[in-house]
Order: C-alpha cells, then structure tokens, then sequence
C-alpha cells in the first residue's frame, strides 16, 4: 500500500502558452495551449488523459517530460521540481527513470538502423554497458515485448504497425524506467492489433510496476487501460476521478456529451442529440467557462466566471458550476 | 426492390516489387435502392479498393483492369467509355473520403470547388451556381453560407471541410454516395454531427449509401445491412442486428470482441492472434486460416465459398456453416 502511495508525478496550475504569428510580421498571438492543470500521477498507476484534437493533452505530455518547458506552475517528478530554479540539473537527475512512446513508432525509428540497435540506443546513449550485457539485454527486451529474437537483425520497414509499436516499447523500456508517458500509442492500429498492444502495456506494467500517462482521443480504450481519467477540453482539464465515477457517473456536461457521441457497436443503440458547435480556439480564449459555447445547461454565470475545479467526492474532481 | 448496384466477382490487381498482388478478390455484393450498406474491416481488407472500383478511379498504370462485373442501374460500370464514366461520376455516383483537405483544391474558393460540378453536369451560369452553392452550404448546415462560400479550405476546420466535401458531392442529387471512411478523421463530437447530417441528407434526397469504415460503432449506427471484409475478400454479410447479435464468421466474432468496451470495465481484452496477411502473400484456403481459433484441416487448404446462414445472411466458414 505504500509503495502505491509513493508520488511518480505531480502537476500544479501548468499553463503552456505557445506564441504564434498568423501573418508575417503581424503581432504574435497567444495560444493557450494548457490553461491550469493540476493532476497527480502514483507507482503503478495509470491515469488516462482524454480530449479531442488541440485540446492540450499532447502539450501535457510533452512537459511533463520536459520537452518543452511550462510558461507558469509546478511540475515534479519522483518527488523533484523540474520546473523550478534547479529545474534542468533536477530533470537530469531523472532523466532515465521517465520514458515517451509515440503514437507512430515508425516515424521514431531510424529507417537505416537495425532493430538491435533501435532498442539499444538509450543503452549506448547512457553509456557504460559492456558489449555482452548489450547483446543480452536486447534479447531480454525483445522476448519482453513478444517479438522473436531474430527480429533485432531486421530493419523497422519490415514489420507491421503492431509490431512497430513493440520495437518502439521495447526501446522505451531499455533503461528500465518507472514511468512512461504514452501519446496516442494504439491510435494507429488497427483494432485486432490495438487490443494486443494494450494488453502488453498492462502486462508490463505489472511485471514492473510501472506508471503511466495514457494520453489518446479514444474513450473506450482508456478504459480499458487507466485507473483514473481526467477529461480536457480547450486547454483545462474540466473532470477528473476513478474511471469507474468518470464512465458511470460523469457530472460535466462535457463529459456527459462525450460519452454520449461515441458510437457504440450496438445498432439498438438510439444517440443522445449530437451537441452543436465546435472546439473554440485557444488562441484568444474568452473569460468564462471554455464549454460555455456548446454547453446545453448554461448560465450567465458561465460565461463570465472560468468554474475552477472542485472535489465533489473522494478524488472526483469537476469544474462546473453547476455540478 | 430491385438492385442499385451489383457487384459480381470482383478481382482487383495492383502492380507489386514481385508481381501481381490481388487487392480484392472475387468480392461479389449488392445494394438496393435506398438502403444503406456498411463496408467493414481492418487495413488491406479490400473495402476501399472496392469502392474505388464502381466509379473506376485507381491509377491506370498500376492496376490490371478489374475482372467481374459492376452493374449500376443497368450499366456494366467496367464497359464504360471514359466519357460515359464521366457522365456517372458525381451525378449519379458521388464520393466523400476521409481527408477532405486532400480533396479540396487549396487554391480555389468553396464557390469555385462547387461551381465547378454545377457547370459541369447541371450547366448553370456564373450567378445560378453562385446562389446554389450558397444553397447547398445551407443545407449542410455551415453557419454565415453566405461569407463562408468565399473562403479557401484552409478557413475552415476539419468538420467544416468535410461539410463542403458532402455539398459537391450533393450538389447533383445522386442516386448512390460512396462514403469511405468519412469520419474518420475528426473528433468524435463533430463525428456525431457529420453522421447526423448525412443520415437526414440521405433521407430527404432519398439516396443509397456505401459508407465505408474501420469502426464498428459507425457501422452499427449507421448502416442497414454490412458486408465484412478481410484480407480481401468478403467474409461475412448480414442485416446489421443480426450480424452484431449473432456473428457467424470466426473474424467477425473476433473483430466484435477485441473493440475496447465503452460501457463497461473489461480488465484484458480478447485479442486475435497474429496479424493482418502481407497482401503479396498467397495464402491456399481460408485467408484467415492461420489466426482462426476454429479452423479444421479443410480450411487451410480450399478457399471456402461464401454460403447462406439464414436469409441474406452469408458467411464464409466451413466449421460454421453448412459443411457437408
């Protein structure tokens, strides 16, 4: 119990703000990419991050790892500040304890290296392993991910999207990291090779007791993965809670609307009206709630007054101001 | 009521490093008049490839003429004249695709892109299209019709460009739209709204569809009858309740129970084992024979034929159907 309550990350009012120049020469635009979030991540837990396109989860994802640094907040990691004063040296520290998988593995692979060697490089970058303990370790990581050994000598065209993610995870977990950060990891595959791969990352993560931010666009395949979800829209994160409260009993609106637009495979099934409108742009946010726009229940308070999130339950959290 | 279009054993070829790769492979379907038909399956089932194939839009140089016949409203679409083709597409037949922008010209207005197909098969004048196309932008619902047909796509949002694709592709009243993955690629708010607008288009023009997608969901919601397709072949096809209610095909079953469930918790998923047949690959007997759970001696071997389960529904598995 413990160790399940040890902090892997921890995200305070982050706000990510890219400028942009729509003309040349014109004045730089600010985009609010991610707008103050706060979630925290524990050993061995997966926390699912769900939104539609330009709603900010990537950019969570990215400076998390420090990929990019945040415009305000806080972001620690195994219990170190990476994006205060000490920051970068902080992130050095922990550097090879974090690891990212991309939703397309073949634009991360180098076309023109070995598979062996696509694995090994986080081993050859860290440096000092002998060339016995290289060799085995690729071994040990291709048996890990399912791949038969004589794949290592193979390029990264030959294999399919399926097997390609494998490479790409199997790469990741070279350093034996305790927390990875997955963008979109099944998105491009197709569903027979999507349930395999989830499948892996939960085996994986038990036989490690790894952590991860499971960040996609599709609901039901986070559900199938986290043990907690938080909903973005525009930049915030409007809800978040155990998966089971967010899937049962969502209380934002937005959420709810979601949900409901999935489409089930069950042609019995009769769609809730569609909601009307689109995402509205980050570019130029208005004060008030972002969802206001679309939102079927919406006050005049709404429009003015941004709903910060509140804890309604034990670790449910909602920003709405009529939940 | 009678056949829109039939589709009779079907081979499509494509140019391959070594050889001929065969990309559809005697797919025979039907769709009445009015009715709704679901392509389902995985990458390199086939399902595009077929589509293309009833308006004959893949790349003459690399594709051997397809063999079978495509018979649309009485015409063998594959005997057609490349000016009688012309006359069918986007009047009678219209497509959307997935990638609208891949569609739409970036240079040209949302006027000039429609204009384009009302002078062309309907002959109206500058003014008359002008007014159409503004027209037709209402109908699809995009909000301020009148300043929007002045933009270029890049204006717009990936709902919006997918609005303008389906006003072209309306703009002629066509019997038959072909739909091949058209929400794929957007969210799944604004794919509710696109599925809701063509499902109340189809019924005030009274079209027939083939919508085309990877996605069960879609199908479900959507289509009336589905034909499940696989390595290239059709291996399954039924009236869409009874093909999710009771799936004969080894691969649908399969395909059904590794969707990720939205409604509730499912720790492991049932997955497929293996993975999708290289396509250059020639595989004797059933093509999914080497991943079926089910498969007996006979499979691997004979192709099986597709056979009737019960009325117009065919699947093509001989441990589950009608083995002698």
């Amino acid at each position: 119990m413990n160790a399940s309550a040890r902090a892997i990350a921890g995200v305070r009012d982050l706000v990510k703000i890219f400028q942009v120049r729509a003309d040349k020469g014109g004045a730089p635009l600010q985009l609010h990419a991610v707008n103050q979030v706060g979630f925290d991540i524990s050993a061995g837990e997966t926390l699912g991050l769900v939104g539609e396109s330009g709603s900010g989860k990537s950019t969570i994802g990215r400076l998390l790892v420090g990929l990019i640094p945040p415009t305000r907040g806080h972001i620690e990691l195994f219990g170190e500040s990476i994006s205060g004063k000490d920051g970068a040296r902080h992130l050095a520290n922990v550097r090879s304890r974090l690891q990212f998988v991309f939703q397309d593995p073949y634009g991360s692979l180098n076309p023109r290296m070995r598979v062996a060697d696509c694995i090994a490089e986080p081993l050859d970058i860290a440096g000092d392993v002998s060339r016995r303990e290289r060799a085995d370790r690729i071994v040990e990581l291709l048996e890990i991910v399912g791949l038969p050994r004589s794949c290592g000598d193979r390029y990264p065209h030959e294999f399919s999207g399926g097997q390609r993610q494998r490479i790409g995870i199997a790469r990741a977990l070279a350093l034996r990291p305790e927390f990875i950060v997955c963008d979109e990891p099944v998105s491009a595959l197709d569903v027979s090779m999507q349930a395999q791969i989830v499948n892996l990352l939960l085996d994986l993560q038990e036989r490690f007791g790894l952590s991860y931010l499971f960040i996609a666009h599709d609901l039901a395949v986070v559900r199938s993965i986290a043990r907690r979800v938080a909903v973005m829209y525009a930049g915030s994160i409007v809800e978040q809670g155990p998966k089971g409260v967010i899937y049962r009993t969502p209380k934002h609106p937005y959420t709810q609307a979601l949900l409901d637009a999935v489409p089930r495979p069950d042609p019995e099934r009769q769609r809730k009206p569609t909601l009307t409108g689109e995402i509205p742009s980050i570019l130029d946010p208005l004060p008030g709630c972002a969802f206001a726009m679309r939102c079927p229940l919406v006050t005049e308070r709404c429009r003015f007054e941004r709903p910060m999130p509140r804890e309604i339950d034990g670790g449910h959290l909602v920003a709405c101001h009529l939940a | 009521m009678s056949d829109l279009l039939e589709i009779d054993n079907l081979t499509v070829q494509f140019r391959g490093d070594a050889g001929w790769i065969t990309a559809v492979d005697d797919v025979s379907l039907s769709l009445r008049e009015g009715e709704t038909l679901g392509i389902v399956g995985e990458s390199g089932s086939g399902k595009s490839v077929t589509a293309l194939s009833i308006l004959r839009l893949h790349t003459a140089a690399t594709t051997r003429h397809p063999t079978g016949r495509i018979i649309y409203a009485d015409r063998d679409m594959l005997a057609l004249t490349p000016g009688q083709l012309r006359a069918v597409r986007g009047r009678e037949i219209a497509m959307i695709f997935q990638d609208p922008m891949s569609s739409l010209n970036p240079v040209l207005t949302i006027a000039d892109q429609i204009n384009e197909t009302l002078r062309l098969h309907q002959g109206l004048d500058a003014a008359a299209s002008r007014a159409r196309a503004i027209e037709l932008l209402e109908l699809v619902r995009i909000p301020d019709a009148r300043r929007r047909v002045d933009e270029y796509p890049h204006r717009l949002s990936g709902g919006m460009r997918q609005r303008v694709m389906i006003a072209i592709a309306i703009a002629c009243r066509p019997r038959l739209l072909i739909a091949d993955e058209p929400t794929t690629a957007l969210d799944v708010t604004i794919q509710a709204q696109i599925l809701d607008l063509l499902r109340e288009l189809q019924s005030s023009l009274g079209m027939s569809v083939i919508l085309i997608s990877h996605d069960m969901g879609v199908i479900a919601e959507f289509a009336q009858r589905v034909v499940v397709m696989y390595a290239g072949r059709v291996v399954e096809t039924a009236p869409v309740k009874e093909l999710f209610r009771k799936p004969v095909h080894p691969y649908t079953e399969g395909l059904l129970a590794a969707i990720p469930k939205l409604d509730v918790d499912v720790t492991r998923l049932p997955t497929i084992r293996g993975s999708i047949p290289d396509p250059a690959q020639t595989i004797e007997g059933c093509r999914y024979g080497p991943r079926c759970p089910v498969a007996i001696d006979k499979c691997l071997i004979e192709a099986p034929a597709l056979l009737p389960v019960g009325p117009s529904h065919f699947a093509r598995c001989p441990p589950r159907v009608g083995a002698p």
